[in-house]
């Protein structure tokens, strides 16, 4: 339904253009969640915005394409991708709080989704409008939607925030969800809640999802598959289970280390040593090398690509080719 | 033949020799040794309105090596205190002079304690000039004192004697038989269009009151002018002629009968007589003949000396006055009557709004800070037969715009919007030189600029420094570069066009010369 | 609820108000000059017991602090007193001029958002572009231009030499239409007089533009920045998620929340706005309280500056007031 192929995404600063996102190839079957792994930066919530075509000036893609049920977006007029956006790929930001509009009602920026899209499709009243805003509101579990219509973002907490932004995305049946973040702003009781409504969504409307979250944790118990990134690439991608149980690339299984509740018993937690790369003026050697504990002198030398090595796995790393 | 002359020559030159031996030791012996000489140094009063002059007149006199400074003094009340009790030296003064009589400007400034004498100049034989031309009733006779009067100040020089202002007016080229009046009033009168029927005046202040009876304000009575006659008015260069009085006599210096014109009629018919003058002149000198309690604010310095005026009979009245008052006629211009039943039936209030008098044009509406609208009053008398072009007015329509400021104003002009405006600025007079559709007309206006010297204490207590202060200033430069050379050099204290100005007098030349080698003789050193 | 805090809010003007009152009393009682000496002129034959007599009449001769008593206790039942040189109670002299003033401000208010506001948006959605340097160039210029200046310049250029525009006043002799609030451009269109509402506006542009130039700089430059601001927010990235045009966008999601720091400044701009009314409508003759102020102020018309200063102040005071009414409908986050 999804497939990104070879996305390159750029931002021009004044030291030189900085690759967010580069050759990233990706797909994504009707139904399926996909996690999209990877530390803060590393380009997880920049290839969202690629594929909606809402990446802030001066950010441009430059290369790839990303074909949504057969058709590149990438070479759509703007107006089609405008029908796309919210009708049949909709997003969920990272930050509730800062994502609704502080001036508008919360059930009103609700039904704006529900009328952007309507315009074309015939008329529909404002009462049965606001009808099916209560029944969204209901559905993603806003207690007392009548009262609650009314209100204020600043009203809201944070979880309940987040279920409105849901429902926002859900009001015209995405085919598509792009979360980016949806639970890091949130507490873990309200992570837990927000996550399953997802899968909820998942399952009862069969939407798909691309998961964008920092935590593996997160990823391993939600997504079907999983693609880790590291500094704009993907060094990593398979069916969830496998990855976890046999992570291949050395960041994955340096991610795994690193998470607490997925380390076994009397194991020292050990972090990743050393910093993201700058992503200015990277090649497209591996740039995870200087922090791999496994590095050859081979890394430094020579391009990697990502390989298939079966079962529906892919990794960039040396140790593969 | 050849010898004889010679010889006589010889005579003469010897005759010249020896005189100028005998002048030149007689001279020689006043100035004290150059080691003796003091350098003159005193500070120049002013107000902030004459800063630029004083300072051109500053830096002249440091030229001379004078030690000036100039002092600006921000409240007036604190600096005439100051004046009063005799602590200052020289100030940059001006005084008003409409009524153009010496009386108004000599007396007050040169009496020995006069209102206005910051010089604090007194001289008996000066004294005794002044209260006789304050008494007299012959022209003649007051002329020729008065003269006599310049001519000592003019050698006593109390005051360094300065310039007048001339005031600068300019009317679209449409606008035809009107002159600037001396005392700035724009009587609308005798003055017709080429084009259109209604003219536009751009006046520079709010109007205070349109009753005649309650303002102090020249800019109200300009415009009250135009819509109420006086006993008497005056000619645009300041001559008084018989208006609503067809003729007067002074009885005594303290009784003056005026015949009334018959046949004059206010604007809603009734007919003018001597009730009505009476009545008007109650009105102001009567304490709070305003009603209400209110008092008229024309009397105080405009009708003071008036104790009575008399109903004779229907067309003639007469003032009774507590002491002779040669001014009488002149001021009497500045009075307009109001029709007394119509006063009396709705008040001084309602009066106001909607003013009725005896004049060429009708009040039609009127807000006191935007515009008055008159139209022509086609049972008017004609006004004064002494003034050519008598009978009603020419134009239909007469709208006083009220337009403070001046480039505003020269931009109404210019733009056709106004036809005639008050007080153009000199700066602005070449951009209306160029105008071909307009054109600037200058005045001589009624104000008189000069310099007071404290003649009670040094340096100013000795003539010398005064006439060398006289000689020191270019007053001409002065005019050229700070005034715009819109102003006329006086040769004494009176007004160039004012009544018994003295001819044969020139003013002071600007020669640095003299004034070094008077100032040397009074024992100060120059550059 | 909210009428009640509104009430609450008006109410808490009030010690401001009468602190205002107070102090321009004694600021005017301070200031050099007398009035009675400027009726007279220097050199009239006024006597003492004349000058005696009228400074009674004005209560000039009582001490300060009970002049101050007199006039504040007049004040509460809104009699400002008489003028000195208009002899017309001062409420009536304000009341007379207080819808030219309204109308020019109006005026000024309209034409600096209307403009202002769009220029502020295009320079911040097309930062860097040749209109956003122009116009902030020209913002520029605006603030630092003085009001005399562009006032004078603006009647020479389109009164004098293209001859399209009045120089001055309201309107010509005759045009007034019947009198139903007092604003010129308004009773012309309550009452169709179509050929009054032209000249009304006529008179009003050079004006409103003098007065409102400043400000629509400064309006400008702020919607400009808070537009930049605005734009990278989150909300608005999701309103472009939700397909919505760039239109719909920018003129509904981002220019409410843009205009929350523009409604501030236009609040405290009213105030600006107040002090050029005195210049502008000296320049251009319009006779509103501006003018009022000036002669008042020549004259040492004590009643009528304060009357007329006090008028600024509740002026100030219910601007501020209604940005902040205004402010808790356009941002709900802010209660009274």
């Amino acid at each position: 339904m999804l497939r990104i192929h070879n996305l390159t995404t750029e931002f021009p600063t004044r030291r030189g253009a900085v690759r967010a996102v580069e050759e990233m190839s990706l797909s994504l079957q009707r139904g399926q969640i996909m996690g999209l792994v990877g530390e803060s930066g590393c380009g997880k919530s920049v290839t969202l915005l690629s594929i909606l075509r809402l990446v802030a000036r001066p950010g441009r893609i430059i290369s790839g394409s990303i074909h949504f049920e057969g058709r590149d977006i990438l070479s759509m007029a703007p107006a089609e991708v405008r029908r796309i956006r919210g009708a049949d790929i909709a997003m969920v930001f990272q930050d509730p709080l800062t994502t609704l509009n502080p001036v508008f009602r919360v059930g009103e920026q609700i039904r704006e989704s529900l009328r952007v899209h309507r315009i074309g499709t015939g008329r529909t009243s404002r009462r049965e409008e606001r009808e099916t805003v209560l029944s969204l509101m209901k559905e993603v579990g806003i207690p007392s939607p009548e009262s609650r219509y009314w209100q204020y973002p600043h009203e809201f907490s944070g979880g309940m925030q987040q279920r409105a932004l849901i429902a926002i995305a859900l009001a015209c049946r995405p085919k598509l969800l792009l979360a980016d973040e949806p639970t890091t702003a949130l507490d873990v009781t309200i992570q837990a809640q927000i996550l399953e409504l997802l899968s909820r969504i998942n399952s009862e409307r069969g939407t798909a999802i691309l998961f964008v979250t920092h935590d593996l944790a997160v990823a391993s118990e939600f997504c079907h598959w999983i693609s880790v990134m590291y500094a704009g690439r993907i060094v990593e991608q398979g069916p969830v289970d496998e990855v976890i149980a046999d992570p291949l690339h050395p960041y994955t299984e340096g991610l795994l280390r690193s998470i607490p509740r997925l380390v076994k018993p009397r194991r020292r937690l050990s972090p990743i040593p050393g910093d993201v790369p700058d992503l200015i003026g990277l090649t497209n050697r591996c740039s995870f090398e200087s922090r791999c504990d496994r590095r050859m002198p081979e890394c430094a030398e020579r391009p990697v690509s990502l390989v298939d090595v079966g079962g529906g796995r892919h990794v960039r790393c040396i140790l593969y080719e | 033949m050849g010898r004889r002359n010679l010889f006589v020559w010889f005579v003469i030159m010897l005759a010249m020799l020896a005189g100028g031996i005998i002048s030149g030791c007689a001279k020689k012996a006043e100035p004290p040794p150059s080691d003796q000489l003091r350098t003159l140094s005193f500070t120049i009063d002013c107000e902030n309105y004459n800063k630029a002059v004083a300072e051109a007149v500053a830096q002249q006199l440091r030229e001379l090596g004078v030690d000036v400074q100039v002092r600006v003094w921000g409240d007036w009340a604190v600096l005439k205190e100051a004046l009063l009790n005799k602590e200052r030296e020289m100030l940059v003064n001006d005084w008003g002079n409409s009524t153009l009589d010496p009386y108004d400007l000599l007396n007050p400034k040169f009496e020995t304690g006069g209102r206005g004498n910051y010089a604090h100049y007194s001289n008996p034989r000066v004294d005794d000039l002044l209260k006789r031309g304050a008494t007299g009733t012959d022209e003649a006779e007051r002329e020729r004192i008065y003269k006599e009067v310049q001519e000592i100040l003019y050698d006593d020089a109390p005051w360094v004697f300065g310039y007048a202002m001339q005031e600068i007016e300019a009317s679209r080229k449409t606008v035809q038989n009107w002159v600037p009046a001396t005392d700035s009033r724009i009587n609308l009168h005798r003055v017709s269009l080429t084009e259109g029927d209604t003219l536009v005046v751009g006046i520079r202040a709010t109007i205070e009151s349109l009753d005649p009876a309650n303002h102090r304000n020249r800019i109200a009575e300009t415009v009250i002018r135009n819509m109420f006659d006086g006993l008497v008015t005056r000619t645009p260069d300041g001559k008084v002629v018989p208006e609503i009085a067809e003729s007067w006599e002074a009885i005594s210096p303290t009784l003056w009968e005026f015949k009334i014109r018959k046949g004059i009629t206010f604007h809603n018919g009734e007919p003018l007589t001597a009730d009505d003058v009476k009545f008007t002149f109650d009105r102001i000198i009567t304490e709070g003949g305003l009603g209400n309690g209110k008092s008229s604010p024309r009397k105080a310095g405009l009708l003071d000396p008036v104790t009575e005026v008399e109903k004779v009979d229907d067309y003639t009245v007469r003032f009774h006055l507590s002491a002779p008052w040669p001014i009488i006629l002149q001021m009497l211009v500045h009075q307009q009557i109001v029709p007394k039943d119509y006063v009396e039936r709705v008040g001084s209030e309602e009066f106001a709004k909607k003013p009725i008098g005896a004049g060429p044009f009708k009040f039609v509406e009127g807000k006191l800070d935007e515009r008055v609208v008159m139209e022509r009053y086609d049972g008017y008398y004609g006004g004064s037969p002494d003034i050519p072009g008598a009978g009603p007015a020419r134009i239909k329509r007469a709208i006083f715009e009220v337009i403070p400021e001046t480039s505003t104003r020269v931009a109404a002009l210019q733009s056709g919007q106004a036809h005639i405006i008050q007080s153009v600025p000199p700066e602005l007079v070449p951009e209306l030189d160029k105008d071909p559709n307009c054109e600037v007309k200058t005045v001589e206006g009624t104000r008189v600029y000069f310099l007071e010297m404290n003649v009670t204490r040094p340096p100013f207590d000795d003539v010398r420094v005064r006439q060398a202060m006289n000689y020191a200033i270019d007053w001409d430069l002065i005019i050229e570069k700070v005034l715009g050379g819109y102003a006329t050099r006086l040769n004494g204290p009176l007004l160039p066009h004012g009544f018994a100005r003295h001819t044969g007098l020139s003013p002071y030349p600007f020669d640095p010369d003299r004034a070094r080698q008077l100032l040397r003789e009074a024992g100060y050193r120059t550059e | 609820m909210r009428g009640l805090r509104v009430l609450e809010r008006i109410l808490s003007t009030i010690p401001i108000v009468f602190g205002v009152a107070v102090i321009v009393f004694c600021v005017m009682r301070f200031t050099p000059g007398d009035p009675i000496d400027v009726m007279m002129g220097r050199e009239g034959h006024v006597s003492q017991e004349q000058i005696d007599a009228l400074r009674r009449e004005f209560g000039l001769d009582k001490p300060i602090h009970v002049q101050l008593y007199m006039f504040l206790s007049r004040a509460v039942r809104g009699d400002l007193g008489n003028s000195l040189t208009k002899h017309r109670p001062v409420s009536a002299l304000i009341r007379e001029r207080l819808p030219a003033t309204v109308e020019l401000a109006l005026g000024a208010l309209v034409f600096s958002l209307v403009l202002a506001i769009p220029i502020g948006v295009i320079s911040a959605v097309r930062q860097y572009s040749f209109v956003d340097r122009a116009s902030m160039a020209a913002a520029f210029f605006g603030i630092s231009m003085p009001a005399f200046w562009l006032g004078i310049i603006s009647i020479i250029v389109f009164s004098v030499r293209l001859g399209i525009l009045p120089s001055y006043g309201r309107l010509p002799y005759g045009l007034e239409p019947a009198r139903v609030t007092g604003l010129y451009v308004l009773d012309s269109v309550l009452t169709g007089n179509v050929s009054s509402l032209v000249a009304a506006l006529r008179h009003l542009l050079l004006p409103s533009v003098t007065l409102g130039a400043p400000m629509a700089a400064i309006v400008a430059r702020v919607m400009r920045s808070s537009m930049l601001e605005v734009l990278r927010q989150d909300y608005v990235m999701l309103a472009r998620a939700k397909g919505l045009t760039e239109w719909a966008v920018i003129t509904r999601h981002a220019l409410v929340n843009a205009l929350i720091p523009t409604v501030t400044v236009v609040g405290v701009q009213t105030g600006v706005l107040l002090g050029g009314n005195m210049i502008v409508e000296t320049i251009f003759s319009w006779p509103g309280i501006g003018r009022l102020a000036v002669d008042a102020i020549f004259n040492r018309d004590y009643p009528l500056v304060q009357g007329v200063v006090m008028v600024y102040a509740l002026t100030f005071v219910l601007a501020n007031l209604a940005v902040d009414i205004l402010y808790t409908y356009i941002n709900p986050k802010i209660n009274l």
